[in-house]
């Protein structure tokens, strides 16, 4: 399973993974998937990246010292959601904090 | 008396001549007509046994243009439908109205729809709705308003892979009905009794490993800021961040901290016993409120 790293608010490394009901309300592939969810809950703009889970490391300890270290090859922007995509979701708007 | 009368063949009445009707007086009156178009007119027109087309389906009662005004039916009487009457609208003496299905065999059940007719169905439209009123109540004002409905509207614009619904639940308490209760199209129940959201995950598999969260109910994702701090993003934004929310985790003398909510997630800090914030393995979280 892939999972979602950015650079959170807290200037640490933010993981983010998506519940296995709202992936199964998707279509696309798991990563097209991945970047709605990107889209819908991050601000428009976030850089980030979609990572295999299994290229984390194991022990979680220490995560507050993990740092997210851009790969401008893989990385992406989150963008708006269409307006009939946030009227879905009971949005008003896109999402605006980290 | 004076009889018209025909003992061995058909007795005619004719009007002879293109627009000539039959006229019917008593002492002078008019009374009743049968046109040249065949139309039988009288003030009142009294059947003994019944009043019937020439086939079946082969008249109605009334036109587009020229409606009945009321019917009455008596104790006993009922409307029944279908060549084989097999659906029936029964009167209930002081109680109501049975609408039957007649057949017998199997899997045979009534279905009551409420068909909206229009062509282009809108986002907030409503399709149906059943509604429970006291409009001859006395006392006036509140007292004869809708005091429960229930309603079924369009969550969005109809199309040829779209009818999703939400069926409203309403009840007064001072006035029109509002909103208590929703099921929407998705499967949620919305009802500051029911959880807006919950889910159940393992911060330390987000941190780290495979697993994703167990199960949840309006979850879109979970994000781990830091280490035991774990924001829930809601799928379904919630109407207001009034919420409250119980969470658990696994940790024996754990504790857990809200830290914020708004419409579109909420967010806590789990603790181990030794005050340290950690990425608890097993954690569950409720939600309520925000419809």
């Amino acid at each position: 399973m892939n999972k979602i790293i950015y650079n959170g608010a807290n200037n640490q490394l933010n993981v983010m993974v998506p519940t296995a009901e709202f992936m199964a309300s998707l279509d696309g592939t798991e990563e097209e998937k991945l970047i709605h969810c990107a889209n819908k809950d991050l601000p428009t703009g976030t850089k980030y990246e979609i990572i295999d889970s299994t290229t984390m490391p194991d022990e979680h300890d220490f995560f507050d010292a993990w740092e997210y270290v851009a790969d401008a090859s893989v990385e992406k922007a989150s963008a708006d959601l269409t307006d009939a995509e946030l009227a879905t979701y009971g949005m008003s708007e896109q999402r605006q904090e980290l | 008396m004076s009889t018209i009368k025909s003992s061995s063949a058909n007795l005619t009445l004719n009007a002879d001549g293109s627009g000539n009707d039959i006229l019917f007086q008593s002492n002078a009156s008019q009374v009743g007509s049968l046109t040249a178009e065949g139309v039988l007119t009288a003030a009142t027109i009294t059947a003994s046994t019944a009043f019937v087309p020439d086939a079946s389906g082969g008249a109605d009662l009334g036109t587009t243009s020229l409606e009945f005004n009321d019917l009455f039916l008596n104790d006993s009487g009922s409307i029944k439908f279908g060549d084989d009457q097999e659906v029936t609208l029964t009167h209930v003496h002081n109680e109501g109205l049975t609408l039957k299905q007649t057949t017998t065999s199997d899997d045979t059940g009534l279905y009551f729809t409420l068909d909206n007719g229009e062509t282009d169905i809108a986002s907030g439209d409503v399709l149906g709705s059943l509604r429970f009123r006291a409009s001859d109540e006395s006392t006036g004002t509140d007292s004869t308003a809708v005091a429960a409905e229930i309603l079924a509207i369009s969550e969005g614009d109809f199309s040829s892979s779209n009818n999703e619904t939400t069926l409203h639940f309403r009840t007064g308490a001072s006035g029109a009905a509002a909103d208590r209760m929703k099921i929407t199209s998705d499967g949620r129940i919305l009802s500051n009794a029911n959880p807006f959201a919950w889910c159940n995950i393992g911060l330390d598999n987000v941190a780290a490993g495979n697993a994703n969260p167990g199960g949840a109910l309006n979850i879109s994702t979970v994000t781990l800021q830091s280490a035991g701090v774990a924001r829930f993003n809601y799928t379904n934004a919630s109407s207001s961040n009034n919420t409250a929310a119980v969470t658990t985790h696994n940790t024996a003398g754990g504790t857990a901290n809200w830290n914020n909510s708004t419409s579109s997630y909420i967010q806590f800090t789990y603790y181990h016993s030794n005050g340290s914030a950690e990425s608890a393995s097993g954690v569950n979280m409720v939600s309520f409120g925000g419809n």
